[in-house]
C-alpha cells in the first residue's frame, strides 16, 4: 500500500508545483499538500531600480497576465508621484484589463480545461490535450483560438505588444490611441459575442456529467476577495475591496486596497516556496479566502453590462450564498469574457478613449505607493518604497494566485480524499487533484515570480520516505 | 553551417519568418537577430514571437512556407532542416512548439506548406540584450541559411 503518492510536475498550469497525498494505515488519503517548487524573486531584483522603469520590468514577471503586473506597478507609480491619471489614459488601462481577462481566460479555458471538459477527465490521457479537443470539435477549438487572439490584437494595438507590453507608465500612457485602432478594434466585437454565446452554451450542457466533481473538486466554505465598483459592480481596475463569506454575507466592504496590509498578511511553509495569505481579522490559516473568477462573481452584486447581468443572476442562482464549488471557477471565467467584451465594445465607443492628453509627468512625492487591479487569477497588489531619487527601496508583490495557495491547499486534500483509492491508483483520479488545481488557473511563475513551466510527476512514498513508485507525465 | 536539406526545395511563394526568443534573456534573442538580418523582402513575412502560442495558427496558416528561427544551446553550427510536425505526448503549459503550431494550422486552417526549423548555436541566457560571440557568429549564419532558403538557391 503506498503511503505517499507525489504528482509532480502538475500539467496544464503555469510554472512548477507538485502535489503529495498522504496515505493512512487504514489505506485512505489522510491528507495532501500543493508544493511549489520555483522561485525567482523578482522583488529582490526590484531594488535599487528607477520608479519609471517599474511597469516595463514588471510586464516581464509574467508572460500571461503582463499587463496586470504592468498596471498595478504603474499605479503604485502614480501613487508616488501623487498625479492625476488623464481620463483616456485610464480608459486605455482599463481597454488593455479587459483583453487580458479576455486572452488569458481563452487560454484557460479552451487550452488547459476544455480536454477535461469536453473530453472527459478519464479520457485516454494521449488524447486529452488540446490536440483531442481540435480533433473532436475543431470549430469550437477556431473559436477558442480567435477569441485569444483578439485579446492579444487589442493588447498588440494599444500596448504596443502582445507579450509585456510596457507602454503605461506611472502617469499615464505613453500614446494615444487612433481612430484606427479603434475601428479595428470594434471590428471584432460581433464575432466575439458570437462565440462567448456558444461558449457558455456549451459549458452549461456539459455540467450535468460533471456532478460529483462539482461536488467534490474543491467545494468547501471559504471567503471570498475582490474588487468592487462603490455601487457594488463587477470591477477590475479601480474601486474597493469588498469580502463575503460561505454564506454570501458581506465580511467587510468598502475596504481601500491601498490599506491591504491592514487586512492581509503573509504566511510561509517550509514545503512551498508560495506564500500564504489570509484575512488578518480571522487568523492563519482560518483567515483562508479565493480570489479570481469565482471571487470576483461571489462579491459584486451585478455586473453592470447587460449580457453578463443576465449570465451572473443565472450563476448566483446555483446557491443560497455563496457559489463554492472551485469547479464552477470555469463558469466564472466564461462570463468574465463575456463582460470583457462587452467592456471592450463601450470603451472603444467612448470619444475620450482617442484623446491625446495620456500622461501626467511629475517627479516622485512621496516615499510608499501601492496599485492594486483585478488579474485575471485575482487581486494584485504592488507595493514599492523608494528613496528621495526615486529608486525602489523595497517591493512587495502580493499575487493573486497565491492568495488562492490555501484554497488550493484545500481543494488537493478534499478531491483527493474523495477520488484517489491508493490500492487501486488510476490515472483520471490523479487527472481529478491536478483538475482541481487547474480550477484556479495559477501561474507560479507569479507567484513566486518565477520562471518555468509546469510540467507533472507521481511519487509514492512510505511513510519512512522510500520511493515506492513514480509515474511521470511530459 | 548546414542548410543542405532546405536548399533543396524550391523557391516559396509566401513564406512566414517567425523569430522566437526574449531578447532580454541573452541569446535567447538570437533569432530577433537573424530576423534584423533577413530585412524586408517581397513574399516574406518576418514575425517575432516571445513565445509560440495557439493564435499563431492562424497567422501561419496562409503561408507556402514557414520557417522557425530559435535558439539552440545544442547547436554547434546554425543549422536548417524541414520540421517534421509532431506534438508532446501529453502537452504541459500556455505555450506550444513549433512542430505543435504547425499541426495546429494544418488541422484547424487548412495549412498545406512546409515548415523548417532554424536552430542557431547559443549559449548565454542571463539577463542582457547583448548575444555572446558564438550567437552572433550563429545568427550570421543562420541568416544566409534562410536567405538561401528564400532565394531558391540550389534548385
Amino acid at each position: 500500500m503506498p503511503e505517499r503518492i507525489l504528482i509532480h510536475p502538475v500539467t496544464r498550469i503555469e510554472g512548477h508545483a507538485k502535489i503529495s497525498i498522504w496515505v493512512n494505515d487504514a489505506g485512505g488519503v489522510e491528507s495532501a499538500q500543493f508544493h511549489v517548487t520555483e522561485f525567482r524573486g523578482f522583488e529582490k531584483i526590484c531594488e535599487g531600480r528607477p520608479l519609471h522603469e517599474m511597469p516595463g520590468l514588471m510586464a516581464r514577471v509574467c508572460g500571461i497576465c503582463p499587463v496586470s503586473h504592468v498596471l498595478a506597478s504603474s499605479k503604485a507609480g502614480d501613487a508616488l508621484l501623487g498625479v492625476e491619471v488623464p481620463p483616456a489614459a485610464v480608459k486605455q488601462r482599463r481597454l488593455a484589463t479587459f483583453a487580458q481577462v479576455l486572452q488569458s481566460h481563452a487560454l484557460s479555458f479552451f487550452h488547459l480545461s476544455s480536454p477535461d471538459l469536453l473530453l472527459g477527465m478519464d479520457a485516454e490521457i494521449d488524447k486529452r490535450n488540446i490536440f483531442g479537443v481540435i480533433e473532436a470539435d475543431p470549430g469550437f477549438a477556431r473559436r477558442g483560438i480567435r477569441l485569444r487572439q483578439f485579446g492579444q490584437r487589442v493588447l498588440e494595438l494599444v500596448g504596443g505588444k502582445r507579450i509585456h507590453p510596457g507602454w503605461s507608465v506611472p502617469g499615464g500612457v505613453q500614446t494615444a490611441v487612433t481612430a484606427a485602432v479603434r475601428d479595428e478594434i470594434g471590428a471584432w466585437i460581433p464575432e466575439a459575442l458570437e462565440s462567448m454565446t456558444i461558449a457558455l452554451g456549451r459549458m452549461k450542457s456539459v455540467m450535468d456529467s460533471f456532478r460529483e466533481e462539482i461536488e467534490h473538486i474543491g467545494n468547501f466554505p471559504s471567503l471570498f476577495l475582490g474588487t468592487v465598483t462603490h455601487d457594488g459592480a463587477l470591477e477590475y481596475y479601480d474601486g474597493v475591496i469588498r469580502i463575503v463569506d460561505a454564506e454570501g454575507n458581506t465580511v467587510a466592504d468598502g475596504l481601500d486596497p491601498l490599506r491591504y496590509p491592514t487586512y492581509l498578511a503573509e504566511a510561509s511553509e517550509e514545503w512551498s516556496f508560495m506564500k500564504f495569505p489570509f484575512y488578518k481579522p480571522l487568523g492563519y490559516p482560518g483567515g483562508q479566502y479565493r480570489v479570481g473568477p469565482l471571487a470576483r462573481l461571489n462579491v459584486a452584486t451585478s455586473a453592470g453590462t447587460p449580457r453578463a447581468d443576465r449570465e451572473l443572476r443565472e450563476f448566483k442562482h446555483r446557491s443560497k450564498g455563496a457559489v463554492c464549488e472551485s469547479f464552477h471557477y470555469h463558469l466564472a471565467r466564461l462570463i468574465e469574457m463575456l463582460h470583457s467584451v462587452e467592456r471592450i465594445e463601450e470603451i472603444v465607443a467612448d470619444p475620450e478613449l482617442l484623446s491625446e492628453d495620456v500622461r501626467t509627468k511629475a517627479m516622485p512625492n512621496r516615499r510608499e505607493g501601492i496599485g492594486s487591479c483585478e488579474a485575471p487569477r485575482g487581486t494584485l497588489f504592488h507595493h514599492y518604497f523608494v528613496d528621495a531619487d526615486g529608486l525602489i527601496r523595497k517591493a512587495n508583490l502580493l499575487i493573486a494566485t497565491a492568495q488562492n495557495n490555501l484554497a488550493m491547499n484545500h481543494a488537493v486534500e478534499q478531491t483527493a480524499k474523495h477520488f484517489v483509492l491508493p490500492a487501486q491508483l488510476r490515472e483520471g483520479m490523479l487527472n481529478r487533484v491536478e483538475a482541481a488545481i487547474r480550477c484556479y488557473d495559477p501561474c507560479l511563475s507569479c507567484s513566486t515570480h518565477a520562471v518555468g513551466q509546469m510540467p507533472l510527476i507521481i511519487e509514492v512514498r512510505s511513510r519512512s520516505g522510500e520511493l515506492l513508485d513514480r509515474v511521470e507525465k511530459g | 553551417m548546414s542548410c543542405s536539406t532546405a536548399l533543396k526545395k524550391a523557391r516559396p511563394l509566401h513564406t512566414v519568418v517567425l523569430a522566437i526568443g526574449n531578447t532580454l534573456r541573452g541569446d535567447d534573442g538570437v533569432a530577433s537577430r537573424v530576423a534584423d538580418l533577413l530585412g524586408e523582402r517581397s513574399g516574406v513575412e518576418v514575425r517575432r514571437a516571445h513565445q509560440l502560442t495557439p493564435e499563431l495558427a492562424e497567422e501561419i496558416a496562409h503561408a507556402s512556407a514557414v520557417v522557425f528561427v530559435d535558439a539552440d544551446p545544442g547547436a554547434v553550427e546554425a543549422r536548417l532542416e524541414r520540421l517534421i510536425p509532431s506534438q508532446r505526448r501529453s502537452p504541459l503549459t500556455h505555450s506550444v512548439t513549433p512542430g505543435e503550431l504547425v499541426i495546429m494550422a494544418e488541422r484547424l486552417y487548412g495549412f498545406q506548406g512546409v515548415a523548417y526549423l532554424c536552430r542557431v548555436p547559443a549559449e548565454r541566457f542571463t539577463e542582457g540584450d547583448s548575444l555572446s560571440e558564438v550567437a552572433e557568429a550563429g545568427a550570421r549564419a543562420a541568416a544566409e541559411c534562410v536567405l538561401g532558403l528564400l532565394d531558391g538557391a540550389g534548385r
